[in-house]
């Protein structure tokens, strides 16, 4: 059964020099640091930097080996370590009560997530409790004075939190009066820096014990299941081509068979990768993963989902096949260069494209993989 | 069980949205109820139809701009929305997440406080010796208000199988109708908050969450939360929750002890009922629809002002940028490009260029591309040239 629920602070003016350090909250991925993690480490490390503060990175869970030497090689200057067999099963409400007994603790400056179904949860809820404010999915941050003209009032050396707004724009986010700044990050949004091995004598891995061991929640996990990893990997591919709801129908409105489509996106891929080398996969949109097309069972899962709800990539180049382009979608996709081929020529990707294909995906594609085959190869 | 369901308006086009001051000015702009919060519709639709109580649904925001797109939702054969509330203030404008959640967590609780209220009015006629036609009388006049179930008083033709039908028939005594009502009671203290993962317009997914924060902090007792339920089930003996959720590459499968909250995936079909005690979901079940809906001033809170809207909001939002188009576009078949590099050119006062060869031209006065056209300078953009651009 529940215990009882922590007392609501006040909203008591806080002193915001009390507060220190930039964290970070790391998670795992084949016990390893996952990706997403590494670009959080960078993201945290720009912030500490411009703060003039350390970087400690948080690792709640079990079984935890080497995983803060790992966040430590990549940017981390103190690695805070949770280790206990009962965060092994992600307890939301449990990783919430760590992380709160902690925060009051130690005070931090800022607090960044990954902005992952766990890293948002986990970010809203903790803010609400220890009383400050929360912006999600940030792209970027800045550590600047900041002046608000309403208070008549300058901020120094507070968090700007970048993050998309409303689909199509982006807008700058402040805590000014509240700590610790509580954020996450849209993952794809910044480099993980390179492996640094030498960073491991100045670093501090610091042990801290579970709060609250015995307490019982009235959520229990009674079951984990590992999904199997897909076998192809849009994140880190050169080029990806997305699949949208517009392989069901040519551009005159007859039902197409969406195998052809992805076909078709197949005979381009291999071209792409057989000729100039460039690690290409195939995607959908969310439409296309939703609409549980017959012909597509197995062949298009939710694994294949790009955009905001799904996948974010960064490719060097992105073609978009019969895809509207929704806000979300686009979003979701920060590449060099879009090539968009919609029949519509009023459909949003085309906004997005460099490159833009008002055309039937069907009469086009085997046109463009005749051209590419023409072209020469990669010298 | 007492349902209640979040249910928010957002923007029908997200290219109108109309800001004064870096307010979003939601009363300007017209409304569709957020997609993902059907999902909790159809949630709370589930629960009902398998235990039996009541839906009722909260929104915050213009009551003139939600009580048209909230009406569908109401239709009697649409879904088992009971009760609509909506809150609407203007002290609630330019509310954080934190200041929504401040807000929507009080109204939850209000909700909650409606519905046991009831209970200890009846509890405390009976204590105090009121004769038991007065009794049947408030448990007519809750029963009709739609805040006592079946069970507890109906006026079903032919049935008086209710707690106080039995208690007026004297198959009950005054202290056993007193320990039943307090088990009723506590029945609707296990009640669930449903709400879609993320609005269209913030897309934050943050105040499901912070509501069940909220509503613990307001009942001293921890309120658990799960986001992205694709799978929910109910026992219907204990009121247990047994969910399933997606998070990254793993299932994680949960049993949760109302009161708790859930915000629904995309994902989430509502599970078929195969088979189900119908006597105990009629005695569960609520009168019926209150025809109008109800309308709430942040006054019915019993919040502190302080907290309220924009100036209890702990985050500030700068004014949007605008995400450029790419820096050049080109149509194929369509767009004109360079053949070849040209300098700068005055044209008609102005000036233009340098220009590459590939850079596009659509952009240039027509008179100028007419020109350079027929100085040969411009072509229209080919096949050939896009497949060279794209592996460049």
């Amino acid at each position: 059964m529940s215990t009882t629920a922590p007392v609501a602070t006040t909203s008591a003016k806080v002193n915001l020099a009390d507060y220190k350090d930039v964290w970070v909250f790391l998670q795992r991925d084949d016990g390893h640091l996952s990706n997403d993690s590494l670009e959080l480490l960078a993201a945290g490390r720009k912030v500490a930097d411009q703060a003039g503060q350390k970087l400690v990175g948080l690792l709640l869970g079990n079984h935890l080996r080497g995983l803060a030497e790992e966040a430590v090689d990549h940017g981390a200057d103190v690695v805070l370590v949770v280790d206990d067999p009962a965060l092994r099963t992600y307890n939301t409400m449990r990783m919430i009560d760590t992380l709160e007994a902690m925060t009051l603790r130690r005070k931090p400056y800022a607090i960044i997530f990954l902005a992952t179904e766990f890293g948002r949860e986990l970010a809203a809820r903790l803010a609400y409790r220890v009383n400050t404010g929360v912006a999600t999915d940030n792209v970027d941050f800045e550590v600047q004075d900041y002046f608000n003209p309403k208070f008549n009032e300058m901020f120094p050396k507070t968090l700007t939190q970048v993050r998309p707004d409303f689909g199509s724009r982006v807008a700058k986010i402040w805590t000014p009066r509240h700590r610790p700044q509580i954020a996450s990050l849209k993952p794809g949004s910044f480099a993980p820096l390179p492996r640094n091995p030498a960073r491991r004598s100045s670093a501090k891995i610091e042990k801290v014990q579970l709060p609250r061991p015995g307490k019982t929640y009235a959520l229990t996990v009674k079951e984990l299941v590992e999904l199997p990893k897909p076998n192809f990997d849009l994140e880190h591919a050169d080029v990806v081509i997305g699949l949208g709801m517009g392989i069901l129908r040519g551009a005159d409105g007859s039902p197409r068979n969406p195998i052809d489509a992805y076909k078709l996106a197949t005979e381009l891929k291999e071209l792409i990768e057989r000729k100039w080398g460039l690690k290409t996969e195939i995607g959908a949109s969310r439409g296309l993963v939703m609409a549980n097309v017959k012909a597509l069972e197995g062949i298009i899962t939710r694994d294949h989902e790009l955009g905001q709800t799904g996948t974010l990539i960064s490719p060097q180049l992105y073609i978009a096949l019969g895809v509207s382009g929704s806000a979300p979608h686009r979003g979701g996709i920060k590449a060099k260069k879009i090539m968009a081929v919609n029949p519509d020529p009023t459909a949003p990707i085309h906004l997005a494209a460099q490159y833009s294909v008002v055309a039937d995906l069907y009469d086009f594609v085997p046109k463009l993989i005749d051209t590419l085959e023409a072209l020469p190869d990669r010298a | 069980m007492l349902i209640i369901a979040l249910v928010k308006g957002v923007p029908a086009r997200l290219t109108k949205v109309v800001r004064v001051d870096n307010i979003v000015q939601r009363d300007a702009m017209e409304m569709v109820v957020n997609p993902n919060d059907e999902k909790a519709i159809e949630a709370a639709d589930f629960l009902k139809r398998k235990v039996g109580g009541k839906i009722v649904t909260l929104s915050m925001g213009p009551d003139a701009r939600l009580k048209p797109i909230l009406t569908p939702l109401y239709g009697a054969e649409a879904t088992g929305v009971d009760e609509e509330i909506i809150l609407s203030d203007p002290k609630l404008a330019g509310s954080d997440t934190v200041a929504t959640a401040y807000a929507v967590g009080h109204a939850v609780y209000k909700i909650y406080e409606r519905h046991v209220v009831p209970f200890d009015t009846l509890i405390k006629l009976l204590t105090d010796g009121a004769s038991v036609q007065e009794i049947e009388a408030k448990a007519r006049e809750l029963y009709d208000q739609n805040l006592i179930p079946n069970k507890v008083y109906n006026e079903e033709p032919g049935t008086r199988t209710s707690v106080i039908g039995h208690l007026v028939d004297g198959n009950l005594s005054r202290e056993e109708t007193i320990q039943r009502l307090k088990t009723e009671r506590s029945h609707v203290t296990k009640f669930v908050i449903l709400a879609g993962i993320r609005t269209a317009d913030g897309e934050t997914g943050s105040v499901g969450p912070q509501v069940a924060e909220v509503v613990s902090q307001k009942m001293g007792v921890e309120v658990p939360h799960s986001t992205y339920v694709e799978e929910l089930d109910v026992d219907p003996d204990t009121l247990r929750i047994h969910a399933g959720r997606r998070i990254g590459r793993w299932i994680q499968r949960l049993e949760i002890e109302a009161p708790c909250l859930m915000t629904l995936a995309p994902e989430y079909q509502a599970k078929e009922i195969k088979s189900v005690d119908f006597g105990r979901v009629i005695e569960n079940y609520y009168k019926g629809k209150v025809k109008e809906q109800m309308k709430w001033t942040a006054d019915v809170l019993d919040a502190d002002p302080a907290r309220l809207g924009f100036g209890g909001s702990c985050v500030i939002v700068g004014p949007a940028i605008v995400m450029g188009a790419p820096a050049s576009q080109k149509t194929l078949d369509k767009s004109l490009v360079f053949t070849k590099s040209v300098d700068k050119t005055a044209w008609e006062g102005k000036e233009y260029g340098p220009f590459a060869k590939g850079d596009v031209a659509d952009p240039l006065p027509q008179t100028l591309k007419d020109d350079l056209r027929a100085k040969g300078a411009l072509t229209t953009y080919t096949l050939q040239m896009l497949g060279q651009e794209l592996v460049a």
